[in-house]
């Protein structure tokens, strides 16, 4: 069943949707909190056929729909309950998220999905090395995005709310299997990854600046550089402590803890952006 | 989990049959025709590497993976507006007219179920085919009903 209906609009979660048996109670009782999404995904579930989000819609997320997925053999999208040592849990719903609320069951659950992800890498990881390929493989580790429970106690949840380290700080993790193993402090960028491969994976000998601004993370590494980050609606430079963001009209300015405290204006990047705007300096 | 050959067809079931499904639902019938290339569709044109790289095998993901082909493919809708496929398409005016005369037939064949509806929820849809029903358990039954049909007569290949 593909889902592609207009999308409904938003409410809290109804206690129906908590587990299952508040479920099939809830529709017995005609309970108004259940809505028709959440019939067609019942449907769909209880027939054992996978129920797809065309258009948004969050019932299958919720934790009675997880529940009879799991019953009736229908691939799910979260970690499996057996494998969640972190504890008590509950799903992030941003919309919904208010800054009093307690952050600790909604990070209990990115940490079971991180810790569920760990382990699928180590079955791939272990898969290529009984290939034996391992020794002519390059394995990257990264992420898109970090994530955020109101550690800025700004109402921020998720991702793509701000450029602090919650949110833009990844792990990386590349592994050269000829190359000695090393772990670096300085500011690092995902532009970083292409050089690295081209050089290292690849023997390509130009100079990295003929086709990136990246630099090879086994190389010499700049002490202090600015890096972009960017989101769905505005883009910013980190520097330092310091984050710029660029909005179409204006910048804004804030520490990369988080802190409200402004940061001066660096000139370097700044001149650097000034042919953006057929300026070589804009203050 | 074993992968075995699907055979049979393969039904796609759409909760609201509006500009999103009856693209969908011309772009496969297009491709079927020969008159499109499924362009961005992963397993229809999509290519995976085997083996090391020097020894130069790729191959399409469909040829790879067990996958239903588009031929299997049958399309089913609820919808609380009971026009037919075409007659959303051409109100959507997402195609061109060249792509609804050909897709015409296939959009036409998609007659919408009453649907499970809630106009509070959906405050800007004016519906004329809702089940009927006298309360949540019953409404389900009426999906379940359509779900169950079309998944016994279905391919079924994930054991």
């Amino acid at each position: 069943m593909l889902f592609t209906a207009s999308v409904e609009i938003l409410q809290r979660p109804p206690e129906a949707a908590l587990s299952l048996n508040a479920l099939e109670a809830g529709i017995d009782r005609d309970d108004p909190g259940i809505s028709p999404t959440m019939l067609y995904a019942y449907a769909a579930l209880r027939e054992g056929v996978p129920f797809v989000n065309g258009t948004p819609n969050p019932s299958v997320e919720l934790p009675a729909f997880q529940e009879l997925a799991r019953d009736t053999g229908v691939p799910t999208y979260s970690y499996p309950p057996d494998e969640a040592p972190f504890q008590p849990t509950q799903e992030l719903n941003v919309l919904l998220a208010s800054k009093s609320d307690d952050p600790g069951p909604v990070r209990n659950d990115y940490w079971n999905s991180v810790h569920y992800v760990d382990a699928l890498i180590g079955e791939l990881l272990e898969r290529i090395e009984a290939e034996k390929l391992l020794d002519d493989t390059i394995v990257v580790i990264t992420g898109d995005h970090g994530e955020e429970f109101n550690d800025t106690n700004d109402n921020s949840w998720g991702h793509t709310g701000n450029f602090t380290k919650f949110q833009s700080q990844v792990p990386l993790i590349v592994y050269v299997p000829w190359l000695k193993p090393r772990q670096v402090t300085a500011v690092t960028s995902q532009l970083d990854i292409p050089p690295t491969l081209m050089q290292e994976g690849l023997g390509c000998g130009n100079d990295v600046s003929d086709y990136s601004n990246g630099v090879n993370l086994f190389g010499p590494l700049p002490d202090r550089r600015a890096v972009v980050v960017s989101s769905y609606v505005n883009h910013a430079f980190i520097l330092g402590d310091g984050v710029f963001v660029s909005w179409p009209l204006y910048m804004q300015r804030y520490k990369l803890d988080g802190s409200k405290d402004k940061v001066g204006w660096p000139t370097g990047p700044l001149k650097g952006m000034g042919r953006f705007y057929g300026r070589e300096e804009r203050h | 989990m074993k992968l075995a050959k699907p055979e049979g067809r393969l039904a796609i079931l759409m909760p609201g049959l509006g500009a999103v499904a009856t693209t969908l639902i011309a772009g496969v019938e297009l491709v079927r025709l020969g008159r499109s290339r499924p362009v961005g569709s992963l397993t229809q044109m999509g290519t995976a590497r085997i083996g090391r790289r020097t020894e130069h095998q790729t191959v399409p993901i469909r040829d790879l993976v067990p996958l239903a082909a588009l031929d299997q493919v049958v399309f089913g809708a609820w919808d609380p507006v009971s026009e037919d496929g075409e007659a959303v398409a051409r109100r959507s005016r997402v195609l061109s007219d060249r792509d609804l005369a050909a897709a015409g037939a296939a959009l036409r064949a998609v007659k919408p179920r009453p649907a499970v509806f809630d106009a509070i929820r959906v405050p800007r849809i004016t519906a004329d085919n809702v089940v009927k029903a006298s309360g949540h358990r019953e409404r389900v039954e009426a999906l379940r009903q359509v779900a169950a049909t079309s998944s016994a007569s279905s391919a079924r290949h994930v054991r």
